[in-house]
């Protein structure tokens, strides 16, 4: 195992009783610890405690202003991402500039809120926003740069004679502007409290006395200053190391110290994507993932997922990590919250543009089946309708089935009379379909019509054979009317039917819950049957047979 | 800069609700001092803002989620449902069934939005998942007049500009604002057109020329391919999810996934 760089953290749970030995389990984005009932020592064993404490990292993502941060980089990263590969380099460079700049700026906008409310990263990102400038800054030229020079040390040879000369000196005030003009360190660090932080005892000293350093010299002066500025007891802070590794263009040291030293992910992402655009930064690969690059813009999504508007910055985060993008991006929609339906349906969105279909159909059932116990039936078959789910379609169906039969009317005719194509998705929901429409023809008294429907849902094996009693029950009524609406021949089918049914029922055993009382009604309800189809049979063939003159 | 602050006036906790739980609302439409609101949960629910209770609710109005709400007239509301229908309700009546019930032939493609022509009451458009633009005719019958394609993914809010209304807006999943303008071929203004110019009118009911001539609005002919009706792109593009938008005068404003609300105050209408 690697040795590590610095101590992990401590983080207290202050709800946990001390001294308890604590489980944990890993969560998506969090931690969950109980306490156990495990006694180290020969103690008092305490009664153990029935709360799991869920323990969270990455605060951040729930802080306003650093929400519109993620927010506005997102889409500067997506920009980047989306620079054309086959553009020659000479092209590239400003756009990628461009987009430092832009990152830079809205790391700027955010700090300036961030000082309004007072807020103690300030600091933090002030040092991100030197190590990016100077790791982002291409060391250049400049033509005019020798001219400068020569000028400049004249002007210091001019103010250095002001000072030998003591012409300030009945003025101390101008004496010690002077003297900060010259560059003298005694004076500059006499000001300590004026420039707060070494860094800004680096700028003000190198403005003085080395205004064209090249920026390969500047960790020489970096780390003196450094040494100057600080109390000889003090002891470097993260950020000072970060500055250091910085100024030494040591790329990797500068994402490594500011892995440790900030709390999330945010900044070595964006920073390590644009080198690695750039070019600038050989990604290596780590052994615990693919890249150095896709490995941190991984981490930062994964933390951004559990954040309930968030999330969907994380989506385009994962889309452009070619290695393990598909498979996080897999595991962490399953776990989004589907509070509300919008909610569904931008995930479903966003799994069917990557042809995710394991999930869509998870999804939407989860959906269909929250639908159906709220009683929602509608709901319920819009959802199966988008996942094409034949087997919840029929489900619904018997659901509508089995309330017909329990009340004797259909509810949510709204849906039932409108399904449309939707009907064909499960052989019961067409079933339905046709069944309700037998219902509304006979209500209309097209009883022709109706009759010749009611026969087919039998025939062409429409309707399950559970529910045939029930149709030829409803033949009843058109069987008894005074004029014949069953032909000869559709009654030889429906008293087939009605063979075929007793047939199968009587080859079944009976059913030992069954009373005598429910045999006795089915018993009567066939022979009444039987009565009424021979009955009509005898009324259509001497209808048939009668020659109208 | 004058400061404008907003409190909450009255709360009408938990109208929407499953048996067991609450439910999510959809939608709110006002018509001062008259609001409704409809949900998941297939209720509609009416209210007045200076009354604490709830007004009236049209228990189980639909057995699918309605996504929108909207007014027709002052004693009538349209809703759009996840099952591809437009219902008509005309709360005169006392019973809890529609007056109306449209919807497109073909799949039930679930409907998200709903806006009424702000001065021709019979024309409504209405966008859904398939990202379509449909613009109906409330009194011919039960299917909607032109279909055009607006957009690659679900279609979350449509408006008529209130004063212009040969413009309209719509939003989308797919990170677009539309705006959309109806171009009239001759000098008269396109709602005024009538049946003459105009071969794309066959479809729709021809009123005689001359004399009571019924307004036919140039959404009803509406085929971007004839050129009448131009599109255009109002928001950058690479934007999350546009959500919600609201247009007044020469002011559109929108709501994006990125937690961000785009303001333009010079929309050429």
């Amino acid at each position: 195992m690697e040795e590590l760089d610095v101590e992990p953290a401590i983080t207290n749970i202050p709800a946990a009783s001390y001294g308890k030995h604590l489980g944990f389990a890993w969560g998506p984005g969090d931690i969950l610890a109980y306490e156990t009932l495990y006694k180290a020592s020969s103690g008092a064993k305490g009664s153990g405690c029935s709360f799991i404490h869920e323990v969270r990292k990455d605060e951040d993502i729930y802080s306003p202003i650093l929400r519109k941060l993620f927010n506005e980089s997102h889409h500067i990263f997506v920009g980047l991402q989306t620079i054309k590969e086959d553009l020659p380099s000479k092209n590239k460079k400003p756009q990628f500039v461009s987009i430092s700049k832009n990152y830079r700026s809205v790391i700027r906008a955010c700090m300036e809120e961030l000082q309004q409310v007072a807020v103690s990263t300030k600091d933090v990102k002030v040092a991100m926003q030197y190590g990016n400038q100077v790791c982002t800054t291409a060391p250049g030229g400049n033509q005019t740069l020798t001219e400068y020079d020569v000028k400049w040390r004249h002007w210091h040879e001019e103010v250095d004679r002001c000072l030998q000369d003591n012409s300030f000196a009945s003025n101390k005030h101008l004496e010690i502007i002077c003297r900060i003009l010259v560059g003298d360190e005694d004076t500059l660090l006499e000001h300590k409290e004026l420039l707060g932080t070494w860094y800004h005892f680096l700028v003000t000293r190198l403005l003085f006395s080395h205004p064209t350093v090249q920026p390969t010299e500047l960790h020489y002066y970096a780390q003196s200053c450094m040494t100057m500025f600080l109390d000889s007891r003090s002891v470097p802070e993260p950020l000072d190391n970060i500055l250091l590794a910085a100024f030494e263009f040591d790329i990797h040291q500068v994402i490594k110290e500011c892995s440790i030293a900030l709390n999330n992910w945010w900044f070595v992402a964006h920073l390590t994507d644009l080198l690695d655009h750039c070019k600038l930064l050989q990604s290596h690969n780590v052994h615990f993932g693919s890249n150095l690059r896709e490995f941190l813009l991984l981490e930062y999504a994964s933390g951004l997922f559990t954040h309930h508007s968030l999330w969907q910055l994380a989506v385009d985060y994962f889309d452009h990590c070619p290695d393990l993008g598909r498979v996080y991006l897999e595991l962490q929609i399953e776990r989004v919250p589907l509070n509300t339906e919008r909610k569904a349906l931008k995930v479903l969105r966003i799994c069917e543009q990557r042809q995710m279909s394991e999930q869509v159909r998870s999804i939407c059932k989860i959906m269909a089946m929250r639908a159906l116990k709220n009683n929602r039936l509608g709901s319920a078959l819009s959802w199966s309708i988008r996942a094409k789910d034949a087997a919840f379609a029929t489900l619904i169906s018997e659901r509508f089935l089995q309330d017909y039969c329990a009340r004797g009317t259909f509810s949510d005719l709204d849906l039932i009379d409108n399904l449309g194509p939707a009907m064909l998705l499960s052989d019961r929901l067409t079933f339905l379909g046709k069944y309700r429409e037998f219902h509304r023809l006979y209500g209309e008294k097209r009883f022709g019509e109706a009759a010749k429907l009611l026969l087919s849902l039998m025939t062409a094996k429409i309707a399950p054979r559970s529910f045939w009693m029930t149709l030829l029950t409803d033949a009843l009524p058109l069987l008894e009317q005074k004029e014949v609406i069953f032909s000869a021949g559709q009654t030889y089918e429906l008293m087939f039917c009605l063979e075929e049914l007793t047939s199968s029922l009587s080859s079944v055993a009976p059913a030992t819950d069954g009373t005598m009382q429910d045999e006795d009604i089915e018993q009567t309800k066939v022979e009444l049957l039987r009565l009424a189809l021979a009955r009509n049979l005898a009324m259509a063939i001497v209808k048939e047979g009668t020659v109208s003159t | 800069m004058d400061e404008l602050t907003i409190s909450v006036s009255q709360r009408w906790p938990g109208v929407h609700c499953y048996p067991c739980d609450n439910a999510p609302s959809t939608g709110v439409v006002c018509s001062s001092p008259e609001i409704v609101t409809v949900g998941e949960d297939g209720r509609i629910v009416v209210f007045r803002a200076d009354q604490e209770g709830v007004v009236r609710v049209i228990e189980n109005a639909d057995s699918s989620t309605i996504h929108a709400v909207t007014y027709l007239r002052t004693t009538e509301i349209l809703t759009v449902n996840s099952i591809g229908q437009l219902k008509l309700w005309d709360f005169r009546q006392q019973s809890n069934s529609p007056s109306q019930i449209l919807s497109l032939s073909g799949d039930r493609v679930p409907l998200h939005c709903v806006d009424r022509h702000p001065n021709q009451q019979h024309i409504v458009a209405t966008g859904g998942q398939d990202g379509m633009l449909c613009v109906w005719d409330i009194r011919q019958g039960s299917a909607p007049f032109s279909l055009m394609e607006a957009h690659s993914a679900e279609m979350w809010e449509v408006h008529f500009h209130p004063s212009n209304p040969d413009h309209l807006f719509t939003c989308s999943e797919d990170g677009s604002l539309l705006h959309w303008e109806t171009s009239a071929q001759s000098d008269m203004p396109s709602f005024l057109q009538g049946g003459r110019n105009n071969s794309m009118i066959s479809r729709s009911a021809m009123a005689p020329a001359g004399g009571n001539q019924s307004l036919i609005s140039a959404w009803l002919s509406g085929d971007s391919s004839k050129g009448r009706v131009e599109t255009t792109h109002m928001l950058p593009s690479q934007t999350l999810s546009v959500n919600s938008l609201d247009v007044l005068g020469q002011c559109l404003v929108c709501g994006t996934d990125g937690e961000a609300i785009f303001v333009n105050r010079q929309v050429p209408v």
